[in-house]
């Protein structure tokens, strides 16, 4: 009777720690994959000075392995002594020659819709009440690159 | 019974361990973030725009005795590179409160510029004067005479006020290289020699390779560069629970052409 009780209770244990590893390795990997496409595509305009529609598709498509985004894409452009930048957003970079027009900065911005479960995980202990911790764990990545 | 009790140690323990280290370990990932701010940071710090304009792209070997020979020197506004560096390694960080990035800056103790003649390095505080304000020239004592030398061949003579070559005073190119670089790693570490690592204590070294036999390039300081030493910006975790700061150094940099 001892080892039911026992084993009631550690049970729930082992199932929540299993779940973890699984969830967190899953995680880290897509969260890096997703860091590098952004990172890769950012790059990629920057060099080339525009950011060109079949590029922010290939993007959106690539980003679309992990779940759905939403993309942000900015350019920053620095005139005088002023450290406030002047910028513009989506529809006007993408497509645009941001290079010829002065702009220096490109960022790209990529969040996904939906939260990793990861985050409902945290929100319950191993026995399934509330842990009243908030975690709203999605996957993110922002790329900043100087236009070259 | 036992079981029982053995049961109970073991739910105390993994709650502890549930409470403290609870979370993903997020790292690897901060590191990998960290490291391309800083070379997004290095490289618009080598590459924004006034490096594009006339008086930057002609005329750089006037005053360096052989002239056009071995025309690597390029000027840099030193303030400018810093400021790019700033801008772009927070947006990748995603810090845009002035006083957060004022914060942060603590944690970046050395810029530094590698120049044609001379080295300039500014502090945490991007205070040039600390090392030097207009920096230190390259001079280097080779067979029991002092010569400023340069990134390039050219040597100076400051007893007879001649411009030489290195294999006029005996030394071959790739010694030439060797010689300034090892000058260079020892006033990048002399200049850090006060600077423990904010975890391990232990000091930092700068090394850069002299020798790499898969490429020359990356053997030794080949071209003026922006340079920069980042050590632990305390960045949090996604751990809901431990709220850990992410401490470990980097280095970023990048090299200023025409």
């Amino acid at each position: 009777m001892e080892k039911f009780w026992a084993s009631l209770l550690v049970i729930p244990i082992f199932t929540w720690y299993s779940f973890h590893a699984v969830l967190d390795r899953d995680f880290k990997i897509r969260q890096q994959a997703v860091e590098n496409v952004v990172y890769q595509y950012t790059q990629v305009a920057a060099k080339k000075g525009v950011l060109y529609d079949s590029v922010y598709n290939e993007l959106e498509s690539r980003l679309s392995s992990f779940g759905t985004f939403d993309i942000s894409v900015t350019a920053e452009k620095f005139t005088g002594t002023s450290d406030t930048p002047e910028v513009i957003e989506d529809p006007e970079v993408i497509g645009e020659n941001l290079r010829s027009l002065g702009y220096d900065i490109i960022n790209v911005y990529v969040e996904s819709r939906n939260e990793h479960p990861l985050g409902r995980l945290y929100e319950i202990t191993p026995f399934g009440t509330k842990s009243g911790a908030e975690a709203d764990i999605r996957h993110f990545a922002k790329a900043s690159v100087y236009i070259q | 019974m036992k079981a029982f009790f053995l049961s109970l140690i073991f739910i105390f323990c993994t709650w502890s361990l549930f409470f403290i280290g609870k979370g993903i370990d997020n790292i690897d990932i901060m590191a990998e973030r960290y490291k391309r701010a800083l070379d997004a940071g290095a490289n618009a710090a080598s590459r924004y725009r006034a490096y594009n304009n006339r008086d930057m792209l002609f005329d750089q070997g006037i005053g360096y005795g052989i002239g056009a020979e071995d025309r690597n020197n390029v000027p840099v506004d030193r303030d400018e590179a810093v400021k790019w560096f700033y801008r772009l390694f927070f947006r990748n960080l995603s810090i845009s409160d002035s006083e957060e990035r004022d914060e942060l800056k603590k944690y970046i103790p050395m810029k530094a510029l590698i120049l044609y003649d001379r080295l300039m390095i500014a502090d945490a505080h991007d205070n040039w004067d600390s090392y030097g304000p207009d920096g230190q020239a390259y001079t280097i004592q080779y067979s029991g005479r002092d010569y400023r030398f340069t990134l390039s061949d050219q040597v100076y003579d400051p007893h007879n006020g001649q411009w030489l070559m290195a294999e006029d005073i005996g030394l071959t190119p790739e010694d030439r290289k060797a010689l300034v670089t090892q000058y260079i790693i020892s006033e990048l570490n002399g200049f850090l020699k006060n600077r423990p690592d904010k975890e391990s204590s232990s000091y930092y070294e700068i090394v850069f390779s002299l020798d790499d036999i898969a490429d020359e390039k990356l053997s030794g300081i080949n071209g003026v560069n922006f340079f920069v030493l980042c050590e632990g910006v305390p960045l949090s975790s996604l751990n809901p629970y431990k709220r850990e700061e992410f401490f470990a150094y980097g280095i970023g940099g990048s090299e200023i052409t025409r």
